[in-house]
């Protein structure tokens, strides 16, 4: 099965460009936002907006 | 707005546009689900077609769709945002009167497209058939909303954009951009135009359109709305805020490549395919990042579930995102697609997130909002756990009689023989296979509308009992001259508190894969080999074929013939990339409840068409397709062609100038010849004028243009 998935990803080069956007993007963020130290207790308090605003 | 001495001011929400914005959305979910539902029982009993040009599917569809996407969800999405995003700021809307303009500037643009659709008036590029008029009002209408939210923005007392304003930075900025690159279009008349682009270059434009119109307009608006009343609802913070950056940025950047995986096995070059499906793959992770945030939300909050309506609906309606993002993804693998595309599974997808996302969102949030609003309770939680129990079974039943549908049809299409015949060559038989189905789809869908009848009672009555509303004061503070530490400015911390900063990143997240995949198309020259001799449409066909758009025939039938053994067998050789380069609009379709329509020319008589068009049942037993009567009563326009020739020959299309001058003429000679070879064939004397005669020229045209160079074959199985 896995292979009839991945018969069809047949323009290596694409795939790969694809899949290097991807780890790039994906964890640029991861480490943009989880790597910073701090932000933790910063983004607990954001997160209470809502319940706070009224 | 007073002012204190000490740090806070007191201000008033501007409540009453929230309140307009609300029951607009209950009036056109109404309109909606009706017309949904009497198309659902169309293809079940065609009788329901009722002869009547204006109420026939082809017609309708585009109506239920544009209700559904722009009407409903459309309004729904306004009153959350103008309802929260204040909340949020903590400051009144930017300007009432921007608010108003808003309000009345859309609902006149949803009654321009529920007049102009059923006349047939459309460009029939789906979810964008609206005519340039209105395209134009559309624009106009949605500046007038980005600059009132921007303006909101520019003067909140809060530093920080919590993660629901992201999203609705993401939609205003990214619908904006679909709708003014999709609808480029060049007007003949007041209600008539052709797209610039053609072919494949419009195939790719209106599926990065499509497929997106269903990302930012139906996706990123409703996550910003699930990220601020699922925690209001639970009382709860969202439980991640940092997993919800990853969901917003990869979310943003990586949806709007995924646009081609809706023409997988179509000419477009395999290059745009092969990006389409990746991209399509790799929306599993924030789609479901997204979804595990918004569920695990409710931890500790669980018991709710049992008692809360409006927690019910947000569960269900977060579970019906992720299953929608989880099947997405796995429909745009190419040996998948093989089987699902242009079936009903793709309806019953669409309606798993629709009805079961979309829908489930809006009816918790009115739940939510519409006792606090009008200060009141609401009226009765048993009715609403009813709706919410009927609607579920409605939502369920309608997606499994699709899947079951569209999988049948899928392999019924594909089956071949050990003699390498089709097993099922009469298309009708993967139609008379289905239809017991298709009740099951019609009577879920009246569930779920019967679902929404008991909310509209429900909230009617709620608001029926509320007291004479009073101005509500709230006291806020501002916390936008408070100094921010050297940590608070680091990082993404730092663009959360800058607006332009951050919409301009967005607005680059999303052009990358935009630029990247439409731009080569744009060399469409490239992709056509020099052999090709494609033959422009005569003028009496350009005629034909604008009937065609006019009565939706696309919305059942496609003119693209994928490389597969079967559709070979069954259609004739794989549609080239160059058969449809003078084509404006592209007609290629997503649906096939009737058979394609590439290669049709010339497989039968030009009397064949008109029997077929008048009763389809007569050449066609057990046919589900409604009959066109009056292209029998109604004359072809044929002044009209010179300008059209003359728009096409400014786009391109190789029309000499005598060609153009001499159109309507052409046109005139050719239906007669046409009308003389019906008439000798049995057909009633002198058609030559009415609308019958250029569609059937137009379908004998089809599949008749070009010198074929045939692509290889494709097999999903491998073989």
């Amino acid at each position: 099965m896995l292979a009839q998935g991945l018969k069809f990803f047949t323009d290596i080069p694409m795939t790969s460009l694809a899949l290097l956007i991807f780890i790039f993007v994906f964890g640029g963020v991861l480490a943009w936002t989880f790597l910073r130290a701090g932000s933790r207790k910063f983004y607990e308090q954001m997160a209470n907006l809502p319940l706070i605003e009224e | 707005m007073k002012s204190n001495s000490l740090s806070y001011v007191e201000i008033e929400y501007d409540d009453q546009i929230v309140k307009m914005f609300i029951i607009a959305t209950m009036v056109f979910a109404g309109v909606a689900f009706f017309a949904g539902l009497l198309a659902a029982v169309q293809l079940a009993y065609w009788p329901a077609n009722m002869n009547l040009e204006w109420l026939s599917f082809g017609r309708l569809r585009p109506l239920h769709t544009n209700a559904a996407i722009f009407a409903f969800a459309g309004n729904a999405i306004f009153a959350g945002i103008y309802h929260s995003s204040q909340r949020l700021l903590k400051t009144r809307m930017f300007s009432d009167r921007l608010s108003r303009i808003h309000f009345w500037g859309w609902q006149l643009i949803i009654l321009a497209a529920a007049i102009t659709l059923p006349l047939g008036y459309s460009q029939s590029k789906e979810y964008a058939e609206l005519e340039w008029p209105i395209d134009i009002a559309i624009t106009v209408v949605w500046v007038i909303f980005a600059v009132n939210f921007f303006g909101t923005l520019a003067r909140r007392r809060e530093r920080h954009m919590y993660v629901a304003l992201w999203f609705y930075i993401a939609t205003i900025v990214t619908v904006a951009i679909l709708h003014v690159v999709n609808s480029i279009e060049i007007p003949v008349s007041w209600l008539k135009s052709y797209p610039v682009y053609a072919g494949i270059q419009d195939a790719l434009v209106q599926w990065w359109y499509g497929h997106n119109a269903v990302a930012f307009f139906l996706t990123t608006p409703f996550l910003g709305l699930m990220y601020y009343y699922l925690p209001k609802a639970a009382n709860r913070p969202v439980y991640s805020y940092r997993l919800s950056i990853i969901h917003f940025w990869a979310l943003v950047f990586i949806y709007i490549w995924a646009g081609p995986h809706h023409l997988l096995y179509t000419s477009l070059p395999d290059w745009a395919q092969t990006l389409g499906m990746i991209f399509s793959i790799m929306l599993w992770a924030p789609s479901w990042g997204g979804m595990i945030n918004g569920l695990l939300t409710l931890r500790g909050s669980w018991h709710l579930l049992r008692t809360d309506p409006v927690i019910k609906f947000f569960v269900a309606a977060v579970t019906f995102y992720g299953m929608a993002t989880f099947e997405g993804p796995l429909l745009s693998i190419k040996s998948v697609s093989a089987l699902g595309h242009y079936t009903d599974w793709i309806i019953g997808h669409v309606h798993g997130g629709a009805l079961g996302w979309n829908g489930f969102l809006t009816f918790a949030m009115l739940y939510y909002l519409v006792p606090r609003l009008w200060g009141t309770e609401l009226h009765s939680k048993k009715l609403a756990t009813f709706h919410f129990w009927v609607g579920f079974l409605g939502v369920l039943g309608y997606y499994l009689s699709m899947v079951v549908a569209g999988i049948t049809q899928g392999l019924m299409w594909l089956a071949i023989d050990g003699q390498g015949r089709l097993v099922y060559p009469d298309f009708i038989e993967t139609v008379v296979r289905i239809i017991p189905l298709y009740w099951v789809r019609a009577f879920s869908g009246g569930l779920f509308i019967l679902g929404f009848l008991t909310m509209l009672y429900n909230l009617i009555l709620t608001i029926r009992r509320a007291p004479k509303q009073q101005s509500r004061l709230v006291k806020v503070t501002s916390n936008m001259d408070t100094l921010l530490s050297s940590e608070e400015q680091k990082g993404h911390r730092g663009l959360e508190g800058l607006v332009p900063t951050f919409t301009v990143l967005t607005v680059l997240a999303v052009l990358a894969g935009s630029i990247i995949e439409i731009y080569p198309t744009l060399f469409l020259n490239n992709y056509v080999p020099k052999s090709s001799q494609l033959q422009p449409h005569t003028a009496l066909e350009l005629a034909g074929r604008d009937i065609y758009i006019r009565e939706g025939c696309y919305v059942c039938h496609s003119q693209q013939i994928r490389p597969l053994p079967a559709e070979v067998l069954r259609y004739g050789a794989p549609s080239t990339i160059a058969e449809s380069m003078y084509d404006r609009p592209f007609q290629w379709g997503s649906k096939r409840t009737g058979p394609d329509l590439a290669r049709i020319g010339k497989k039968y008589p030009d009397l064949w068409h008109l029997r077929h068009m008048l009763d389809p049942r007569e050449v066609t037993p057990n046919s589900i397709m409604p009959a066109y009567p009056w292209l029998l009563r109604k004359k072809t326009d044929f002044l009209s062609l010179r300008k059209k020739f003359s728009v096409l020959q400014n786009l391109g299309v190789p029309y000499s100038t005598e060609e153009v001058a001499n159109a309507d003429l052409q046109a005139v000679k050719d239906a007669k010849h046409l009308a003389k070879q019906l008439m000798d064939q049995g057909a009633p004397a002198d058609l030559t004028e009415y609308e019958i005669v250029p569609l059937i020229a137009y379908l004998q045209s089809l599949g008749q243009k070009s010198k074929l160079e045939i692509p290889p074959l494709e097999s999903p199985k491998g073989d």
